[in-house]
């Protein structure tokens, strides 16, 4: 029976060890969900460390879930906040989050002047009550692959995903999750429902690949397997620094288009999180204009949207001549109510 | 007779039993809490139903069963070939185990991504239909499980069986006729496992877009806020299950056979398979190249950030020690609860066959869902005591989502393994003693081992590769291995991604040595 003692005394020790990890707690520690990707998250976090030896203790999103988890699992712990902080990658459920009463107001120090000049209300880059704040972003651009596309096909708008597919191969990410789905939201706001419906049933029709997401848009256009697709920025970056042979192209941009859409990142405060000040110190240290040129610099963020404009570098030889990317005009609040009815027009057009 | 069942309902009170019991009860709560909320939730329910119960739904939950049906069957019956023929080519069975539990170990996204990698996706420019590309990705995936499971069972098969099946008639025919006779039942139970899994699975078919039931659960969940729809909308396949299992119990019942464990030593050299040899080396040469595929897309990167890539894994160590801990700390709390209740079941001739049937239908739940339930349960125990606020940070809740999720597979195996073991051997045993250890330990444990090992490491396997579920309740400040690679690839820092694979592969292939050093240490003790 030695072996079954020898067995025992393994899953005892196994069991305190479980019990044990993690135990420490550290008074100087704030709790931050984030559904930005830990490779660039955590560079954010290890400089508010360095800046104010504040520890962070990070809980990722994952990418199957993309931030529905999170949101999700801040619901769920309603009654016992674990975390302090919220930043999120896009805004779409910050907005529902702050729907669900589970955020704090905090106007961060350098927003407060702005705030006060109402001059980012106007932008929609604050949330209701400032429940959140907007910053930073992402656009969702073209990428193309320029063995395959001449420069005269090159795409300049959305309806061209719906009239050049007979001649290009073209590639959509799934429009049910993550910014695709903010990107047909953002559409039905502005276009109007029926608008919005009639584009992408035509985008149906000429046969776009629907793939698992962006970064499968950009992988399969940098192989040559599609001729071009919609993705974010930061994947599409990605791809120009690795070396692949691709042009980037901001959809929209002229005087009867609506412009490209720019998804800024987010940022809340969780209502009686335990440690708010704490909470409070990297909101304000988020938003400060060396930490945006950080995340530029880093490659999360490819454009600033705080005063002073600031474009990552890769970016720059694809802006239009006329040096300003023009962005659609959008409330994020009003995205909300468009939400569920465009996921279930793109749930019968592209998942039947 | 007569004394036999005085014996059998002679029932001592058992200290362990009773731990079980309230084990298995506590670890049961946040279902409980789950169901109240939602009938507490349930103000509209025609509209929910009416959400639940579409034609396009139904059509997606049979487009689902078609797939699962058609993976499980490609996994199984390729998987019993390849299986015997490595039964009766390999002779040091042990470091085919290894490798092929090393294999297992891969993640099935990362199968998915291999195959998108390798240009399965387009053929020049036209798409392959995501239903066909899912089914071969898939499979690939689950076909390691499926020969080892296959392999466990040559290696229990009594050797005369294989001499008698040459008496009569050709060698093809015999062996067919006598391996599916007796893998009829071990063939519905790797299958009926496989299809289970398939069934619950959503990352393969996502990654091709071929869209199945879980990634509907998964977008419903992204559309509702409260939980009652997604949880509704899971009762279909938590239903399939049973339904599955209840089709499996039948399938199995009249195959009981005895098993022989000590009659391993085949006489291989006596048994010519020369006929068979093409077949078996077109079918090893399709599943070595589907893995040729791992070794490229490891090491098929840049050379130089390949090698900084595993030098920066040392941030990972953390993660890998999470991961190994809670999963083996939950595979260890599954197998022992799913074994003691199974023997007690067979011990004393329970009828807790809808109980168990009824756990095992629990697999239909998503992970994601048993996740914010744990979450919530655990969460709302600390605001009525701020004293447990530490749990929090302990891989607790985290242990407790593993367990709940992959329950059902111990219990299945189990159910299955002791469902072979003849009712008159513990009858038989029951004259000589009663003492609880002994018979466990002479009788049950002997002829029950293999399946034990086999519930083990598969519920080890799952809970090391679970992602949302372990998203739910991930203590702050950690991450376990699988969302780090999950995350990493999706974001193409493919280096990285490749060195987080081979530290998984390593450390299936270090677990896998210890593990059979082990189990070889106490089969000598035994002796």
């Amino acid at each position: 029976m030695k072996h079954i003692q020898l067995l025992l005394l393994i899953v005892i020790s196994l069991l305190g060890l479980s019990l044990s990890v993690g135990c420490s707690k550290n008074e100087k520690e704030v709790i931050i969900y984030t559904s930005v990707d830990r490779v660039y998250s955590e560079q954010v976090f290890n400089q508010f460390t360095k800046e104010t030896g504040i520890k962070v203790l990070p809980v990722y999103d994952v990418e199957a879930t993309k931030t529905t988890g999170l949101a999700q699992r801040i619901i769920a712990e309603r009654k016992n906040p674990v975390a302090d902080v919220f930043w999120n990658g896009e805004i779409i459920y910050t907005v529902l989050l702050a729907q669900e009463d589970v955020l704090q107001p905090y106007v961060p120090k350098s927003l407060k002047e702005s705030i006060e000049k109402s001059l980012t209300k106007d932008n929609h880059l604050v949330g209701k009550d400032s429940l959140w704040i907007g910053f930073g972003g992402r656009a969702r651009v073209f990428i193309i692959n320029k063995d395959n596309v001449k420069i005269e096909d090159y795409p300049n708008g959305l309806g061209d995903l719906a009239m050049a597919s007979t001649y290009y191969s073209i590639g959509l990410a799934k429009p049910l999750a993550g910014t695709t789905a903010t990107h047909v939201a953002a559409l039905y706001s502005v276009l109007g429902p029926d608008e919005a419906k009639r584009l992408f049933t035509q985008i149906q029709d000429s046969k776009v690949h629907i793939v698992d997401g962006n970064g499968a848009v950009r992988d399969l256009v940098v192989s040559g397997q599609l001729d071009y697709g919609l993705t974010d920025t930061d994947d599409a970056l990605g791809a120009l620094e690795k070396g692949a042979n691709v042009a980037l192209v901001f959809p929209d941009q002229g005087a009867d288009q609506p412009g490209t859409l720019v998804i800024p990142n987010s940022v809340a405060l969780i209502k009686h999180g335990k440690h708010s000040e704490l909470g409070q110190q990297f909101i304000d240290f988020l938003l400060e204009l060396s930490t945006q040129q950080l995340l530029i610099d880093i490659g999360w963020c490819q454009l600033s949207q705080t005063d002073t404009l600031l474009v990552s570098e890769g970016l720059k030889p694809f802006i239009p001549n006329s040096g300003k990317i023009k962005t659609i005009d959008v409330d994020f609040e009003m995205i909300i109510e468009k939400l569920e009815l465009s996921k279930e027009d793109m749930t019968h057009l592209f998942l039947n | 007779m007569i004394q036999l069942d005085k014996i059998q309902k002679k029932e001592p009170i058992n200290f362990f039993r009773l731990v079980y019991s309230s084990l298995l009860c506590l670890l049961l709560i946040p279902f409980i809490f789950m169901f109240a909320q939602i009938i507490g939730n349930l103000k509209d329910s025609s509209s929910i139903l009416s959400e639940v119960i579409s034609i396009r739904k139904m059509g997606i939950a049979f487009k689902t069963i078609n797939f699962s049906l058609i993976v499980s069957l490609v996994s199984v019956c390729i998987g019993f070939l390849i299986a015997f023929a490595m039964h009766r080519i390999v002779r040091k069975k042990w470091i085919a185990f290894i490798l092929l539990a090393c294999l297992m170990m891969v993640p099935s996204y990362i199968h998915g991504f291999l195959w998108m990698k390798a240009g399965f996706v387009f053929w020049g420019k036209v798409a392959m239909s995501g239903f066909g590309i899912s089914v071969v990705s898939q499979s690939a995936y689950y076909l390691p499980m499926s020969i080892s499971f296959w392999l466990v069972f040559f290696q229990q098969i009594h050797k005369e069986y294989y001499f008698e099946a040459q008496l009569n008639t050709t060698i093809e025919k015999s062996y067919m006729n006598v391996l599916l006779q007796l893998g009829r039942g071990v063939g519905s139970i790797i299958g009926s496992i496989i299809f289970l899994l398939c069934l619950t699975d959503y990352t393969i078919p996502s990654i091709f877009v071929f869209n199945t039931y879980p990634i509907e659960i998964m977008s419903i969940f992204a559309s509702y806020y409260e939980l009652t729809v997604p949880v509704i909308a899971s009762i279909p396949m938590a239903m399939i299950t049973l339904l599955m299992v209840l089709i499996m119990i039948l399938v199995v019942k009249p195959d009981r056979f005895q098993l022989d464990t000590q009659l391993f030593e085949t006489e291989q050299d006596k048994v010519s398979h020369s006929k068979f040899r093409k077949i078996y080396c077109i079918l090893l040469v399709f599943v070595s190249s589907i893995y040729l595929l791992i070794p490229l897309f490891l090491f098929g990167y840049d050379t130089k950030s390949s090698v900084e890539a595993m030098q920066s894994l040392g941030v990972f160590a953390s993660d890998g020690i999470f991961s190994l801990v809670s999963a083996g700390v939950a595979s260890v709390l599954i197998v022992a609860i799913a074994l003691a209740f199974n023997y007690y079941r067979y011990r004393y001739n329970k009828k807790t066959s809808g109980l168990i049937v009824g756990i095992i239908s629990l697999f239909g739940i998503s992970g994601t869902i048993i996740g914010l339930f744990v979450n919530g349960f655990y969460q709302g125990l600390i605001s009525l005591f701020p004293i447990l606020e530490g749990i929090n940070f302990t891989m607790i809740p985290m242990i407790h989502v593993f367990v709940l999720r992959f329950l059902p597979i111990g219990f299945f195996i189990l159910y299955f393994g002791f469902l072979q073991l003849d009712k008159s051997l513990i009858n038989v045993a029951l004259l000589n003693t009663h003492k609880h250890r002994v018979l466990f330990y002479h009788c049950v444990w002997q002829r029950i081992k293999s399946y034990v090992y086999i519930a083990l490491f598969s519920c080890f396997m799952f809970s090391f590769g679970e992602l949302s579920g372990a998203m739910m309740v991930v203590p702050p400040g950690r991450s376990t291995l699988s969302v780090s690679i999950y995350n990493y690839l999706h974001y193409g820092s493919t280096e990285l991604v490749s060195a987080l694979c081979v530290l998984v592969v390593l450390i299936t292939f270090c677990i896998g040595v210890i593990g059979g050093l082990v189990v070889t240490k106490i089969v000598l003790l035994e002796k």
